[in-house]
């Protein structure tokens, strides 16, 4: 803690510094509160100034005071001790969380000071030890559960630690939802579930601590089903409730690329036996393409299928068919999957949903069991699982076993299925009310052999995907991006007229000064705030990254989302300006590129001819000769030539303070003295209006690219930006495999300023693609204008740490992979920044921004030697 | 100078291999060797080229009624043209030609198999130009002469197209004067019958064996560059035989050295107790 000596005048401006006049005033009007009870303790508030305050953020600023302020009705003296110690303890925590921690004491103390602090530091002693994103979720849960009953809230939070670490991050928010359900009937009965007492939570807890998530496995079940089936099969994660495509069936049906699996497994009383479901599922589906289900006779199939009166029925049905037969033809081929396939049935019929009760549905369920040999009661006497069969329809029921009797023995191929369903479908089809078959789901698109997958009207609005990785996506920054960037736009051109650039951080600031809107009504916003924005096309992804917290000595699982954005193409013009502009440095660059063109020579020793002799060998070939031994003769050493192989990649930083303006050297007053500083320059260079570092961007990849391109090097061209964590843009502006075209020069005349910096996520997606890549030397390059810096990258605002240790860790994984990374940071502002605490063999810093077309190649050209 | 006498008995084969023909592959070869066109035997590891050598050398042996050697040399990269025609080595105060594998092939009349023969430098290839086509001669700079082939030398190289980079394949020029045989795993019941017939394990293991092999090659070009070869199923079969549990045996057999790769090999080992009860 820092104390300051004097009056409250020097606590004063220190403190204003960080803070806003709202809240400093609220500072005030706490201390002389003080000062009526206390003027000891009103001195001791006033002088000091708490380790951590200049660290939050405005609204953490906002509910400190409001929680102070609650606390300084009651008892001066745990105002004060609150006042020192709150802020460095919230800074424990992850920033997302800390207003809700703030709020949610506040709420749950009813109005009384003890059981704030008490609460409060509960709270941090629970969510300290956890890692960020895990208290990112605990915290919201807790919110959401506290908003029901405080004690169930509490309850929760004990166990938070081992919620998390026995339940994975994607399946905690259903066994959180369960209970909330449990909750809102009955509290008492909600709060025994979240303290696990109750026989529901525990099953639950169990429930999802087994389960296993789509995501986890389809690496393993991607590779199983193509040695199945002998296809490479796509894979696509559909909610059975969503998009169920058949409505008797167990087993999704898949096309012939494409393999349906659900979202996760839960049901199985293991791990393995969850996976095994999935396995299941996979080999099934695989099966339809093993045995034929999607042949020649598919389209026959369908469309009579198609022409029945009651055309669904008469799908589903040969789908309840079809799919024993290949449940037989998989446990005849494979033995080990016999028993398997045994076990994963009768869970999924022992968890089977009701479906629905009339007449029909319960003749289709018969069906089902017959088909699938399944008895779960003899069926004969089976009254309590088909009452209505039982009574009106035993006649029906008795045809159907005498048609499917046999039945399974004979079937061959999905025609035999088909034949079968039509007789089937005659028995059934009357039983149908008013000769309607409408089974709560969407509409059955066909699916034909040749179709790439099934398409369903309306596709889901929400990804189920969404709850998956670590998401829990409500913080406050977050909500600030949108307004923060209009802000920026508007407030640019007002500052511009000052002459005074404008940087990324004054405009965040201004918001606040601004009071543009209330944060409280941003948090009541918050809620309504789209978690993730849509995937637009002309997009690609998400891919996700980790991302090194240095703090906790760990990666950040999956911590970031990157999507690749197409850059439209700019007009071709500016490009052409720009080769004519650095025409002579082109040219430079290029003949010392053509001289170093990397070759490789090979010595190769022993061989029967070349240039020179080896003279080992005929050292020993003379000493074979005088110990009569046959002497080798490879007595020869000879060059070989082969050029060497290198791929570059160049990231280049599109964040927003690339639109600042370049400063003009001061020397440079008439275009002579230009042209003396860097003869291979256009003086035009120097006297565009308005230049920006986007420009000299521009400018330096132009260069670079047509040298390289004389070269025949491997080259791929990269911008990055974005807003958080969630929403890494990445920019393809030549993809390795994409010639050097008209097209990628116009995309690179058309790279514009975007939003934020999140540096690893961008190289980690970068080394990903350039590892692909079969080379000698694989380069990275990464152009900025500054350091990593973006939403809730690092601890606090303040500190750039997190970022850079993130971004050092990304380059340290991009060496291990064999890449030479390289960074090349243009410091236009000539501020005092951080340096990247890395070895200069891998760093550079430039200062004047013009010379960055003639420092990169020479870049390249070193690491290329 | 003297000639080194060579015992000859060591190329011939004497007993019957087995080997189960998979197309026409036996009547190509025959008519080949009796018009004395060269043969590339092309296709994977393990798929019986080597065996199919040695199985129609004895064959064509027993319908001629002569004994015919096999001389097989494997190809590697340091394998130079003083490999394959000869060297002259010091005995005593003299120097000795040996003769090298292909120049025996060629005076004896025998087979000569150049295995693998992409896994050589090119400069060594050419050395069969001039022996694989009209000519039939080889030039022996060495000893400054040019021999003519006997009658009866007969050429065969094996290469696998798959695995090797551009770099590595064969000359045009070398292509152009032999006929290929193509060779492939053989479908599960032919494999099912070489398995149980090298192994000497039941029908249905060997059968299980085959369909494994048959998954396995499916990821061939995906997550696999090789598929499992029908010699390691054999393998398999004979650990299984030793008493090794099934799913193990096809473990060490073929998962782990298939693949280094964690999900693949996961995945492998699924299809293995698939198959494997
Ligand atoms: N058609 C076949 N008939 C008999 N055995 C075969 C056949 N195909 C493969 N094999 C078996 O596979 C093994 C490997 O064959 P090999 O000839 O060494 O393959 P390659 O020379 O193609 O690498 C042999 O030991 C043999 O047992
Ligand atoms: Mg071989």
């Amino acid at each position: 803690m820092m104390s300051y000596d004097g009056t409250s005048q020097n606590t004063d401006s220190v403190i204003l510094k960080f803070m806003r006049l709202k809240e400093f005033q609220e500072w005030k009007s706490i201390g002389l509160q003080l000062a009526k009870q206390s003027r000891e303790l009103s001195v001791e508030y006033f002088s000091s100034v708490p380790n951590g305050l200049n660290s939050l953020y405005v609204t953490g600023h906002q509910k400190f005071f409001k929680a102070l302020r609650l606390i300084s009705a009651s008892d001066t003296q745990k105002t004060v001790r609150f006042y020192q110690n709150g802020p460095e303890r919230l800074l424990e925590l992850n920033p997302n969380v800390r207003d809700t921690i703030l709020e949610m004491s506040i709420a749950f103390s009813d109005g009384d000071a003890d059981t704030l602090i008490q609460i409060f530091n509960k709270f941090i002693a629970v969510l300290s030890p956890l890692s960020y994103p895990d208290q990112d979720r605990i915290s919201e849960f807790a919110d959401e559960i506290g908003g029901i009953s405080f004690d169930a809230a509490k309850a929760f939070l004990k166990n938070a630690a081992l919620l998390s670490l026995e339940i994975s991050e994607c399946f905690l928010p259903y066994w959180v939802n369960q209970g909330l359900a449990v909750l809102k009937k009955n509290e008492g009965q909600g709060v025994d579930y979240f303290s696990l007492k109750e026989k529901q939570g525990a099953a639950e807890f169990n429930k999802w601590k087994f389960a296993v998530a789509y995501e986890d496995i389809k690496g393993i079940l991607s590779v199983f089903a193509t040695a199945l089936c002998g296809k490479k099969m796509l894979f696509e994660k559909v909610d059975k409730a969503e998009k169920p495509n058949r409505f008797y069936s167990i087993y999704m049906t898949g096309s012939q690329s494409k393999v349906l699996l659900p979202p996760h497994y839960a049901i199985g009383r293991t791990k393995e036996e969850n996976f095994r479901l999935y396995k299941i599922a996979v080999a099934h589906q695989a099966g339809y393409i093993e045995f034929g289900t999607f042949n020649h006779r598919f389209d026959i199939i369908w469309k009579t299928l198609n022409r029945f009166r009651i055309h669904d029925l008469a799908k589903d049905i040969f789908f309840i068919i079809e799919d024993a037969r290949i449940g037989r033809m998989l446990k005849k081929q494979y033995r080990g999957i016999c028993h398997q396939l045994d076990q994963s049935l009768f869970l999924e019929m022992k968890n089977r949903d009701s479906r629905g009760n009339n007449l029909l549905s319960e003749a289709l369920e018969v069906l089902l069991c017959l088909s699938l040999d399944y008895w779960p009661l003899d069926f004969f006497n089976g009254k309590e699982k088909f009452p209505k069969i039982e009574n009106k329809m035993s006649s029906l029921k008795k045809a159907l076993k005498i048609s499917m009797d046999g039945f399974s023995e004979k079937s061959e191929s999905s025609w035999d299925s088909f034949l079968k369903a039509k007789e089937v479908y005659e028995y059934l089809a009357p039983l149908a009310e008013k000769n309607s078959y409408s089974p709560p789901r969407p509409e059955l698109v066909p699916e034909r052999p040749d179709l790439p997958e099934i398409l369903f009207p309306g596709k889901s609005k929400k990804n189920p995907n969404e709850i998956i990785e670590g998401d829990t996506g409500t913080d406050n920054d977050q909500l600030m991006v949108p307004i923060k960037n209009l802000l920026i736009k508007n407030l640019k051109s007002a500052n511009n007229a000052q002459g005074r650039p404008l940087t990324e951080k004054k405009g965040f600031q201004s918001i606040n000064e601004d009071n543009v809107m209330e944060p409280d009504d941003l948090i009541a916003k918050k809620y309504s705030f789209p978690k993730r924005v849509a995937k637009t096309s002309g997009c690609d992804g998400p891919f996700y990254y980790d991302e090194w917290d240095y703090i906790h000595g760990q990666y950040r699982n999956k911590w970031c989302r990157a999507f690749e954005n197409a850059t439209a193409p700019g007009h071709i013009d500016r490009y052409n300006r720009i080769t004519e502009q650095y025409r002579l440095l082109i040219n430079k660059v290029k003949k010392q590129f053509q001289r170093i063109k990397p070759v490789v020579m090979e010595t190769v020793r022993k061989v029967e001819w070349g240039e020179e002799l080896d003279l080992d060998e005929v050292v020993q070939w003379a000493v074979d000769r005088k110990q009569k031994r046959s002497p080798s003769e490879k007595l020869f050493i000879r060059k070989e030539k082969r050029p060497q192989k290198t791929a570059i990649i160049i990231l280049i930083d599109l964040s927003a303070s690339t639109d600042e303006q370049i400063a003009l050297p001061e020397k440079t007053i008439n275009k002579a003295d230009c042209a003396c500083m860097r003869p291979s320059y256009s003086p035009d260079v120097y006297f565009q209006k308005n230049k920006k570092i986007i420009d000299i961007l521009r400018e330096s990849l132009v260069v670079i690219l047509e040298a390289l391109n004389e070269l025949g090097e491997q080259v791929g061209v990269f911008g990055f930006s974005g807003q958080g964590r969630h929403q890494v843009d990445i920019f393809p502006l030549k993809e390795f495999t994409e010639p050097f075209n008209e097209s990628v020069k116009g995309k690179i005349c058309n790279i514009q300023p975007k939003q934020s910096t999140r540096m690893g996520c961008a190289i980690r997606h970068a080394s990903g693609k350039l590892k692909q890549i079969e080379s000698e030397t694989r380069l990275l390059i990464l152009l900025s204008d500054g350091l990593p810096q973006d939403l809730d990258y690092g601890e606090d605002r303040n500190s750039k740490k997190y970022a850079i240790n993130d971004t050092m860790m990304a380059f340290a994984e991009a060496r291990r992979e064999g890449i030479q990374p390289f960074c090349i940071t243009v410091d236009n502002t000539g501020n005092d920044r951080l340096k990247f605490v890395s070895d200069p063999k891998s760093y550079l810093l430039i200062n004047d921004a013009h010379s960055l077309p003639e420092v990169l190649p020479k870049i390249v050209e070193s690491l290329m030697a | 100078m003297t000639n080194i006498e060579l015992d000859m008995n060591q190329y011939m084969i004497n007993q019957k291999p087995y080997y189960l023909p998979v197309g026409d592959e036996v009547e190509i070869f025959r008519a080949a060797y009796l018009s004395k066109i060269p043969v590339i035997l092309k296709g994977p590891t393990g798929t019986g080229k080597t065996r199919f050598v040695e199985y129609m050398t004895y064959l064509l042996g027993k319908e001629l009624k002569r004994s015919i050697p096999l001389i097989t040399v494997a190809c590697h990269e340091d394998l130079t043209t003083t490999d394959l025609v000869g060297r002259y080595l010091l005995k005593g105060e003299e120097t000795v030609w040996i003769d090298g594998p292909l120049t025996i092939a060629v005076t004896s009349g025998g087979i000569c198999y150049l295995d693998e023969i992409v896994e050589a430098r090119k400069d060594t290839t050419v050395i069969i130009h001039p022996l694989s086509d009209h000519r039939r001669i080889l030039p022996m700079d060495k000893k400054g002469k040019i021999i003519k082939a006997h009658e009866n030398f007969f050429l065969v190289i094996s290469y696998n197209p798959g695995y090797q980079s551009v770099i590595k394949d064969l000359k045009e020029s070398t292509k152009q004067r032999f006929i290929a045989i193509d060779f492939d795993y053989p479908g599960r019941e032919n494999e099912t019958q070489i398995i149980c017939n090298e192994s000497e394990t039941t029908e249905e293991l060997s059968n299980d064996l085959a369909l494994l092999g048959e998954k396995i090659r499916n990821l061939k070009g995906h997550a696999l560059n090789e598929g499992a070869s029908t010699r390691v199923l054999i393998y398999a079969a004979r650990l299984i035989k030793q008493g090794i549990p099934p799913a193990r045996a096809c473990h060490v057999a073929a998962t782990s050295l298939l693949s280094e790769e964690k999900e693949v090999q996961s995945a492998i080992n699924e299809i293995i107790n698939s198959i494997f009860p």
